[in-house]
């Protein structure tokens, strides 16, 4: 028995030692066909690419999504545990039919489509709409001609700035003459005036592509790709699974604690309870959230992604405008909030750390936009350490906004110490049961 | 049967009433408590006064490592009770009388279980008194895992009685007890290695290595109690009631399993050491 | 009350018991006899059902014994070679739990009557673990008697007692007899069983060599002499003499003196002195070393089993 295990373990560490040694070896090349993907993922879109040893596909139903068979370079990334695709090296379109199915019945045959991702609030929102065909062309020339607008803007800038730049320079000049001359009266000629930068394009349409454009029920599904000649495709094939949210309509929150701008906290669930211990400035921003499956989800966002089947995860969809955030405590309102802009300001010197500050005129003057808007709560370092509730309310009427309550828990540091003596606690019982016993046996 | 049951019941007083006058058990708890105390001590002179915490579950990560270290001894306690009293003769005295196999390994059970069950009593007087001097919330969340807690200690005592029940001495209990322990530790590890390589690159044998240890690994799932404990703290955390109940179906039909593999055991090898 | 047929117990393809037919009426107080290794603790290991026979049956007190049938054990009290107790419970606390577990009406009377009777009783808050080892032997018969039990099977009853803790437990054995309890004592003291049992079976190899009355093994014992003889000269020569006489059982010579073991159906000396001239020797002394009937039961010894078993050939 004892042989055994020990033989066991050997043979179990020997696999383990070769294996570490083989992962660092250098990753092998494969050409291989992939879909790459442009899925919907409830708020916007997440670009990804399924590789041949994921069997499944995973999109949110109802909503349009973009796939495209290409052949390319793929090869596995130990560290992530990813296959990883050499899409510079080689991105080659794959051409045929593109098949969908349901229960082994083609269901769809569709072909290839214009599209363009366009994003409202510009590339680095996060937030965007897929257009196809006419409107594609449209919003993308639309897209276009901005920046076209926007470059002759540009042009004139730079034109404007070097005549001002001379106009400048003259004036120093005749300022400089009459103060060597010994005058020093008013200089009554104008300052030129700097001109301002035009400003960029806000919305951003991406290039004009072709792509098979797939809008699917809640179900399970299968796609394929066949050739001009009728076969099909090999490694094309691969499974979809369409799903829908669990809850919609939710209310979630993304917390910016004041000392930590970088790292912001979401409150999504309402059963989620925030913690704090006195003295913090909170920018709450409200969300209309739904509720997805993690597995799905997360498999959506990228096919080679885990996850768990049992997990629910919230999207948020979009802020929530016109409304005020409360602070209460047993249904008295301590605070109530409105959105304001706020400008992260980096301290100078050594510490290189960074404060909040209120978006004023000063700060607009000087040519500053605003970092995020946000609703500050305060919690003052007096607050009786006890439960509080953070709410939104419509501004308009102060109807209050579904699932938006949370509860926010002062916590009491002062006494932690004492966390030391609590354990002793079973231990007291412990000889109490044993003087117990002793009197009872001398008895 | 009613007999029976009332010597397990006999048993279980004894059993039961010498274990609560072992001082190590409370030394467990205290040690389980103050390694608890310890982290979330740190924890709270960690959050700077403009930190923030976002949880619904503030305790249960202190309530894991309480349930670990109670387990880690319930099994313990429980791999030895049956060779212990092997070795010690104690259960061929019993086995003179009308105690049979399975009414003393019931008992055992029990007891270990009440033994456990008691332990999540004292951990909810913990954290009701931690939550009084913090007001970190003694949450629901918190009262179901400790519910999911009665039933994970039912795992952990059956798979502990079970290496107790075909070991003979308590050395060769804690020996396989570690081993089989060990083993699931070293093959989680060695698989997870294996993940890292790419299928394609890995040699025939080292592939079908991977496989088998796939299979091993899923099968481990299913017997380690530890891995019961991973998967039930889950479906709290997880707030869904359904996979909440399964867990707790789980824990029943594997705590039964091997009670029944035990008392069959038991009744094969008899009750000398 | 105790009935074996062809029982048998094999480890590993060694029988350690082989087709014994035990019979133990209502009433006796049976001696099961046998040197150490000879197959009596496997024996009465399967008679409490504790390891199981390979082949064989068992009856106790008219059922034959099943491993399901757990109420015959409660008729049965048992006091074991080696006592087993929990030693961290006091002599009380063990006694009251057993008495649970027997289910014993007015437990708290019959404690007091049996620790009474071992001379225990102010010792019964005492952690078992402090007990002596004769302390020990005698609690384990409170423990067996504790529940009144009809059949009484002990093993090596007094192997770790002083002689006032085997008076004690003797008197115990007797009285219990008296008020009619059958009792197997299982030992390997010849001595013992002698002044307990009135009919004995002795086991040696796994097999019942002779299940007889006290009278008759003493008897079988003690039906030879030994000879203590010292000749002239060195006496290796008469080896192959001594053999040949029948009336010689066994014999052995270190230097000129000689241990002779005779037959007592008569006087062989005068013959015996015959054969020592006629092979040229002188005797210079000749006494009789009678074997005692204590020293004949002292033990059980290969020596006594084949004077035991000699007749039956």
């Amino acid at each position: 028995m004892k042989k055994t295990l020990l033989g066991i373990l050997s043979l179990l560490f020997v696999v383990f030692s070769f294996s570490v040694w083989a992962s660092a070896e250098p990753p092998v090349m494969h050409e291989q066909l992939v879909y790459s993907l442009t899925s919907f993922n409830g708020a916007s879109f997440s670009k990804s690419f399924c590789p041949a040893n994921e069997e499944t596909i995973y999109f949110i139903a109802d909503q349009e999504n973009v796939i495209s068979p290409r052949k390319t370079i793929v090869y596995y990334w130990p560290i992530t545990r990813k296959y990883m695709a050499g899409f510079s090296t080689l991105n080659e379109e794959m051409a045929g039919k593109f098949e969908v199915l349901q229960g082994g019945k083609v269901i769809s045959t569709l072909a290839k489509q214009t599209y363009t991702l366009y994003y409202p609030k510009g590339y680095w929102s996060e937030k965007a709409s897929v257009y196809i065909n006419d409107s594609a062309r449209e919003y993308f020339q639309k897209y276009k001609a901005a920046v076209d607008q926007f470059n002759t803007r540009l042009k004139q800038y730079y034109e404007s700035m070097t005549q001002y730049r001379e106009n400048f320079n003259r004036f120093l000049e005749e300022v400089k003459k009459r103060r060597e001359a010994g005058d020093n009266n008013p200089l009554n000629a104008p300052v030129p005036k700097e001109p301002q930068p035009p400003e960029f394009v806000e919305f951003y349409a991406t290039e004009l592509t072709e792509g098979f454009i797939i809008k699917l029920p809640v179900g399970e599904f299968e796609i394929r790709l066949r050739a001009d000649d009728g076969t099909i495709i090999e490694g094309s094939e691969r499974k979809v699974v369409v799903f829908a949210s669990r809850r919609q309509g939710g209310t979630g929150y993304e917390i910016i604690p004041g000392n930590r701008w970088t790292k912001k906290e979401n409150c999504d669930d309402p059963s989620w309870v925030i913690h704090a211990v006195g003295k913090n400035e909170l920018y709450f921003n409200p969300y209309r959230q739904d509720e997805y499956n993690e597995l799905y989800h997360n498999k959506l966002e990228d096919p080679q992604n885990v996850g768990s089947i049992e997990r629910w995860k919230w999207i948020h969809i979009d802020p929530i405008d016109n409304i005020k955030v409360l602070l209460t405590h047993q249904q008295a309102i301590l605070q109530a909030v409105d959105k304001e802009p706020y400008f992260v300001k980096q301290i100078q010197g050594a510490e290189l750390g960074y404060e909040i500050i209120k978006y004023d005129d000063d700060l607009k003057q000087k040519g500053y936009k605003p970092t995020f808007e946000s609703y500050k709560v305060i919690l003052d370092e007096n607050l009786p350490k006890t439960d509080y509730a953070i709410s939104t309310v419509q501004a308009e009427n102060a109807q209050p906004v579904p699932q938006s309550e949370r509860t926010l828990r002062l916590l009491k540091k002062d006494k932690s110490l004492y966390l030391y003596a609590i354990p002793i606690f079973p231990l007291i019982v412990g000889v109490f049961m044993l003087l117990s016993r002793k009197s009872r046996m001398e008895k | 049967m009613a007999r029976s049951g009332k010597i397990t019941r006999i048993l279980l007083k004894k059993d039961l009433l010498f274990a609560l006058y072992s001082l190590g058990y409370y030394g467990v708890l205290f040690v389980s408590f103050f390694a608890s105390s310890f982290i979330l001590k740190s924890f709270l002179d960690g959050i700077r006064e403009e930190d923030i915490l976002v949880t619904a579950f503030p305790l249960n990560t202190y309530l894991s490592i309480i349930i670990i270290i109670i387990s880690l001894y319930l099994v313990l306690v429980s791999a030895i009770s049956i060779s212990r009293e092997k070795e010690q003769g104690t259960l061929e005295t019993l086995s003179y009388g009308p105690v049979t196999p399975r009414s003393f390994l019931l008992a055992k059970f029990f007891k270990d279980f009440f033994i456990g069950i008691i332990s999540l009593g004292f951990t909810a007087i913990y954290f009701y008194l931690v939550s009084s001097l913090t007001n970190i919330g003694f949450t629901p969340g918190l009262i179901k895992a400790l519910v999911m807690g009665v039933f994970l200690v039912s795992c952990v005592v059956s798979f502990g009685l079970f290496i107790s029940s075909f070991t003979g001495r308590v050395r060769s209990s804690i020996i396989s007890l570690i081993a089989i322990l060990g083993a699931f530790l070293v093959i989680q590890f060695t698989y997870n290695s294996l993940l890292g390589i790419e299928k394609e690159a890995l040699s025939v044998p080292l592939f079908y290595i991977r496989q088998t240890l796939h299979y091993v690994f899923q099968g481990i799932n299913w017997i380690s109690p530890f891995a019961f404990i991973s998967r039930g703290l889950d479906s709290v955390v997880l707030e869904n009631w359904p996979l909440f109940f399964t867990n707790i179906v789980y824990c029943i039909v594997y705590s039964v399993i091997f009670i029944a593999l035990s008392i069959g055991i038991m009744n094969r090898k008899g009750v000398k050491a | 009350m105790i009935q074996t047929e062809n029982l048998g117990k094999e480890y590993d393809g060694l029988k350690v018991v082989d087709g014994l037919n035990l019979k133990v009426e209502k009433g006796d107080i049976y001696g099961f006899l046998g040197p150490n290794g000879a197959g009596k603790t496997t024996t009465i290991m399967m008679l409490l059902g504790i390891i199981p026979q390979t082949e064989g049956k068992i009856y106790l007190l008219g059922e034959e014994l099943k491993p399901r049938n757990i109420e015959l054990k409660r008729r049965i009290g048992v006091v074991a070679e080696n006592q087993y107790l929990y030693r961290e419970m006091t002599a009380q606390e063990y006694l009251d739990f057993f008495g649970e577990i027997y289910e014993i009406q007015n437990p708290k009377k019959r404690i007091e009557e049996l620790l009474e009777a071992v001379g225990l009783k102010d010792e019964r808050n005492k952690k078992l673990g402090a007990y002596s080892k004769g302390m020990q032997q005698k609690f384990a018969f409170v423990r067996a008697l504790l529940h009144d039990p009809e059949l009484l099977i002990l093993d090596e009853p007094v192997a770790n007692l002083d002689p006032n803790g085997i008076k004690q437990i003797r008197d115990l054995i007797e009285e219990e007899n008296r008020i009619g309890r059958t009792v197997l004592v299982s030992s390997h003291l010849l001595s013992e069983v002698e002044k307990l049992c009135k009919k004995v079976g002795i086991i040696n190899q796994g097999k019942l060599l002779v299940e007889d009355n006290m009278d008759n093994i003493k008897r079988r014992l003690t039906d030879t002499i030994i000879m203590r003889i010292e000749l002239n000269q060195e006496a290796n020569s008469l080896e192959s003499a001594l053999r040949q006489i029948p009336y010689v059982t066994t014999f052995n010579i270190t230097g000129n003196k000689l241990d002779i073991r005779l037959k007592t159906d008569r006087d062989y000396r005068k013959d015996l002195s015959q054969t020592f001239v006629d092979h040229g020797f002188l005797i210079l002394s000749m006494q009789t070393k009678e074997m005692s009937l204590e020293e004949a039961f002292m033990t059980i010894t290969h020596q006594n089993i084949s004077l035991l078993t000699r007749r039956e050939n």
